[in-house]
């Protein structure tokens, strides 16, 4: 069967049979991100283990993904972030999960490949870091080697300038530099129809997760002069597979970064003391 | 009387050398402190004390013609040599003395073949001591346990120099693979090792090597020593290689947690995150924060164990684990700075790397100021605005040099 008519079958099946689900959507294990609402769309209700899952982050995703490593190792498993950008703010790392804060890029890329093949991770965070096609291909394959569900998280905010996308509308297609890409290309449109349908690291449960925050979604507590804190916002979640998109919303709260008060701690208190000029 | 220690040593030349190195001295060699002190004394002794302390040395055959003056006790045969000896020389008390010799207690032996219940409670408390000294039971430590030599080889280029960094870590390997397999065998892991340099201008260039955790593995320490060579700057050419161990302590097995599901796992995630610490440096942190009124002052990241995290030992409980996931304020390494637009005295937009953004929704200010008692004031205004694509950002205006900075943003 050529590569055109597989793609053309696969079509056919999907407008045929819209709900149906390619069986190992039910017997991939999973990490579930805790989010009710997100593993819900997710296949087999999870990030899937010993597979690649490119995230795309527009807003919530540290939230959630944190919220994933946390309960991973709640249960026992170990959980692990590779903070490639160093962005973390420590008031807000939880206990539990591994954080590794490298020098830099290719750093970064070695951590998340050394944990993925030391079989002791059930979930492995690659953030702040845009690797190219061989390095996909690497972590992909470290991934399923040492049964981790790997997630790398793109085009993160700080790195607007360079590869962020305005919106879901005019989001560019994904460069298919990975294997788990192509996957992804393929249940879209055969952008590369030459190559075969079957992925070489049996990789059909990877996963391309996009989460967004409407700029109105926002819960304010009023103060004095309008709005003082940002109590909660709705975070819009897309997921894509192959044969699969879905969209699910979200409340999501917002954690308040207490200022605190600089004083003086030597300040004399004048309280009572009598001014110049004026009588005691 | 002198002490000598002469563990190790081949005892019958280096006691008969010392007898005649020394000149008129008695030599007596033993494994118990009593024996040798009565091998000693006793050596010129009556004949026939002489003639049954040599045969008492003949029976074990494995000192067979020993000097006159010097008397060796085979191992294991203290208590018997001692049986021999008048109990005088175990120097009791004259009134203990006058006692013993009154019952008829005139050697060791017959004084040992006594229970201690009963010599303790007719002699007393001296006599019970007499009574130990007698079995050859001497409590006397004389001299410390010699420590095991620490494992180490070296290498020297004899004919030659090296100046290629790739070709000493091809004879640190030789080295380090010896060291590690004694280790093995010995039961023990290395803490440090130090690895040294003999140079062509006659100076030692040496390192100490620590891992992230006490190991055995050649990997561990081979990934160490090619890591320092890798980044290796000596004024001259080398003319060797040595490693020696630094430190080592029990090899020692963790206990196990029924519960854990990650326990099978420890040892591949401890050798995980060593080999991570031992090539890119500290790079697994934990963060310690205090109440700095500055966020970006307020956070020290501490390096965590690998142990630590291979025995799960931080694991979060259930209601924390599922606790909401809020958003939460992500810094910028260091605050950037932007270009920000007002409209009636708030931000309207900003202008970052990539162009405008605009600002919908904007709280604040938040003023804060301080730092000028240690010459380092700081004044802001805080904001936290909601761009046209959603993100929650916070910036501030430095009102000591009026200029706008990015600080972070919600995620």
């Amino acid at each position: 069967m050529s590569a055109a008519t597989a793609l053309e079958l696969r079509r056919l099946l999907e407008q045929r049979f819209p709900d149906a689900l390619p069986v190992t959507y039910g017997t991939t294990e999973t990490v579930p991100t805790g989010v009710a609402f997100l593993d819900s769309i997710l296949p087999s209700g999870g990030l899937p283990r010993g597979r690649l899952t490119r995230w795309r982050a527009g807003g919530g995703a540290t939230a959630l993904l944190r919220g994933a490593c946390v309960r991973a190792s709640s249960h026992g498993e170990r959980a692990a972030w590779v903070d490639g950008a160093r962005v973390i703010a420590g008031a807000s790392w939880p206990p539990g999960p591994v954080l590794l804060r490298p020098a830099g890029e290719r750093e970064a890329l070695e951590c998340a490949e050394v944990l993925l093949r030391s079989t002791g991770f059930a979930l492995v965070i690659l953030a702040g870091v845009r690797p190219n096609s061989m390095a996909h291909w690497r972590l992909a394959r470290a991934a399923r080697e040492g049964g981790a569900a790997l997630v790398v998280v793109e085009g993160g905010w700080w790195t607007a300038g360079r590869a962020r996308s305005r919106s879901s509308a005019d989001a560019p297609a994904f460069a298919p530099d990975s294997r788990v890409t192509e996957w992804r290309v393929r249940a879209l449109g055969p952008r590369r129809p030459e190559r075969s349908l079957s992925s070489p690291s049996g990789g059909s449960a990877a996963l391309d997760i996009e989460t967004r925050i409407e700029a109105g979604s926002y819960r304010w507590r009023p103060g004095p002069s309008g709005p003082a804190l940002a109590e909660s916002v709705r975070v819009r979640a897309r997921v894509r597979a192959s044969g699969l998109e879905r969209i699910t919303d979200f409340q999501l709260p917002i954690a308040v970064h207490e200022h605190r008060l600089s004083l003086d701690a030597g300040l004399a208190d004048r309280r009572g003391t009598p001014r110049p000029g004026r009588p005691a | 009387m002198i002490w000598a220690d002469v563990r190790g040593l081949p005892v019958r030349e280096t006691a008969e050398r010392l007898r005649r190195t020394a000149g008129d001295v008695r030599v007596g060699v033993a494994g118990v402190p009593v024996a040798a002190e009565i091998a000693a004394r006793w050596a010129d002794g009556p004949s026939g004390a002489v003639a049954r302390r040599r045969a008492v040395l003949s029976a074990s055959g494995r000192f067979p013609g020993s000097e006159v003056g010097v008397a060796i006790v085979p191992p294991g045969a203290d208590r018997a040599f001692v049986a021999e000896a008048p109990v005088a020389l175990l120097e009791p008390p004259p009134s203990l003395l006058a006692l013993l010799e009154g019952t008829g207690l005139l050697t060791c032996g017959a004084l040992a073949v006594l229970s201690r219940e009963a010599v303790e409670v007719r002699l007393g408390a001296q006599g019970a001591r007499l009574w130990r000294l007698a079995r050859a039971d001497d409590p006397r430590r004389l001299f410390q346990r010699i420590p095991p030599l620490r494992p180490h080889a070296s290498i020297d280029f004899v004919e030659y120099v090296i100046t290629d960094p790739a070709r000493l870590v091809f004879a640190a390997n030789a080295l380090i693979t010896p060291i590690c397999e004694e280790l093995v065998q010995r039961g023990e892991h290395a803490r440090s090792m130090t690895l040294s340099l003999p140079l062509a201008n006659g100076r030692t260039w040496s390192r100490a090597l620590r891992p992230g955790r006490p190991t055995a593995s050649r990997e561990i320490w081979l990934r160490l020593i090619r890591s320092r060579l890798e980044r290796l700057s000596v004024p001259d050419a080398v003319n060797g290689v040595a490693v020696e161990v630094g430190a080592t302590e029990p090899a020692s097995v963790r206990q196990g947690d029924l519960f854990d599901r990650g326990f099978g796992s420890a040892s591949a995630v401890e050798a995980a995150l060593s080999r991570l610490i031992g090539e890119l440096g500290e790079v697994v942190v934990r963060p310690e924060n205090d109440a700095h009124p500055l966020a970006e002052r307020r956070t020290s990241w501490r390096t965590r164990d690998p142990i630590e995290i291979a025995d799960n030992r931080d694991r979060p409980t259930p209601p924390e684990a599922f606790a909401e996931t809020p958003l939460t304020l992500q810094l910028l390494p260091e605050p950037r700075e932007v270009r920000v637009d007002l409209d009636a005295g708030r931000p309207h937009r900003y202008h970052d790397r990539t162009g405008w953004r605009s600002l919908t929704v904007v709280a604040g200010p938040d003023r804060m100021s301080g730092g000028w008692w240690e010459d380092d004031a700081y004044a802001r205004e805080y904001y936290r605005c909601v761009t046209g694509d959603g993100v929650l950002v916070w910036i501030y205006r430095d009102a000591s040099r009026d200029r706008w900075l990015l600080q972070g943003w919600w995620d």
